[in-house]
């Protein structure tokens, strides 16, 4: 029998349909990436009066900005340049030895220091009453974040020195204020914490905290093994950073 | 006898075409893996300030994880020239946002606290609504909030 000729397909039209798949995708789809300041705000509660507790001026870093984009840091005049050395100095002034009585202190955060707290929280729980289910999640959090403290202490092998826990950065804008100006300080204030987290980071692990929550973002594999690594990180290095209501809103 | 043919009709060769579509396709999954769909047109202005410390959210956290809200003045100027909030596709104020994330808590079968609200916001929108519409949010306890910003330098004056 003859061989037969397989006929040829023609695939001219190939072309076109993949021009009109190329032109549906980039009609419906952006280039733009979903990229963000990431903020947790605090819980709300009713606080009673007498609770009400006063922190050291030492522990708290007022960045102010007005309307016409003008800022202050701790009532000195200061350029959205100088955010970044401020909070680094804020940090690193006591970090290693008491120097500076300005400056928020640093503890000895040890194993018994956690466990007595954790006590006391179980103890303060227990006496609270009914209807105090805010405070109970409250103290529950609190809790949890002396449970962390444990595990770092593990981790390392020895105690360590934290920042002061009612130490914060906060930011007091006005009403209008632009939100260009409240990102870009949030982006100092978070640049300079990154920048010592790091420092930290490369100090214990040889790798950048930046390096770790990148890949962890996009690589799910090293998000499981950075996770340990990132918290403990950001425990060294606290993030506190308070949003205030504006200077004049009623 | 000359060796140079003359006289001849000369033909151009015809371009072969067969690898063009595949140049096409592989433009096509160049787009296709470099771009995100667009669920919502955009009906406010929006022109998102820059951060080099903005992190990348979309990425490995998914879309479902993320309530997208815009903050800007109305496209149409006929639509008034306060800002306003994008909430899906229709217009809101601060005072509807609380509704809308249960709503949307709802719809995903998810805790309300798990779910991240990036507010996509206009450069030149005062901070007097943001923190309207962040109290609304804590209001029905959604606290994670993601200021929405371009990555790149902050300019510094």
């Amino acid at each position: 029998m003859a061989k037969r000729e397989i006929p040829e397909i023609n695939a001219g039209s190939m072309a076109d349909i993949a021009f009109l798949l190329l032109i549906f995708f980039l009609v419906t789809t952006t280039m733009d990436k979903d990229t963000g300041i990431l903020r947790q705000m605090s819980v709300k509660i009713e606080i009673k009066p007498d609770q009400i507790v006063d922190v050291a001026k030492r522990n708290l870093m007022k960045i102010q900005a007005n309307a016409q984009g003008q800022l202050m840091i701790r009532k000195d005049l200061a350029q959205l340049s100088d955010v970044r050395e401020k909070v680094r100095e804020f940090y690193m002034a006591n970090m290693f030895d008491e120097v500076n009585p300005d400056m928020p202190r640093y503890n000895l955060i040890t194993k018994q220091f956690c466990d007595s707290n954790i006590t006391e929280i179980d103890k303060y729980i227990d006496a609270l009453g009914e209807n105090m289910e805010a405070f109970v999640d409250f103290k529950m959090a609190e809790r949890k974040e002396y449970e962390k403290r444990l595990k770092v202490i593990e981790t390392l092998g020895k105690p360590y020195r934290e920042i002061e826990q009612v130490a914060a950065v906060q930011i007091e804008l006005q009403t209008r204020t632009e939100y260009e100006l409240l990102v870009s300080i949030l982006n100092e204030v978070k640049a300079a914490i990154n920048d010592l987290r790091d420092e930290k980071a490369k100090e214990l692990f040889g790798i950048a905290y930046r390096t770790m929550v990148q890949q962890s973002t996009t690589n799910p594999a090293k998000e499981v093994e950075y996770a340990d690594k990132i918290q403990l990180i950001e425990i060294l290095i606290p993030e506190r950073i308070v949003e205030l209501k504006p200077a004049d809103k009623q | 006898m000359s060796k140079f043919r003359k006289g001849e009709k000369r033909k151009s060769p015809g371009i072969n075409t067969s690898a063009l579509p595949d140049i096409i396709f592989m433009l096509l999954f160049f787009f296709m893996v470099a771009t995100t769909s667009k669920d919502i047109d955009p009906m406010v202005k929006v022109k998102r300030p820059k951060s080099s410390e903005a992190t990348d959210l979309t990425p490995f956290k998914q879309r479902n994880e993320i309530d997208f809200v815009f903050v800007g003045l109305p496209m149409k100027e006929s639509l008034g020239d306060q800002v306003r909030l994008q909430l899906d596709g229709q217009f809101g104020d601060p005072e509807n946002i609380g509704g809308w994330k249960k709503l949307k808590a709802e719809d995903r079968g998810k805790a309300i606290e798990s779910i991240i609200t990036c507010l996509k916001t206009d450069e030149k929108v005062h901070y007097g609504y943001i923190y309207d519409v962040k109290e609304a949010l804590r209001d029905v306890k959604a606290l994670q909030v993601a200021y929405g910003a371009e990555k790149g330098k902050i300019k510094m004056d």
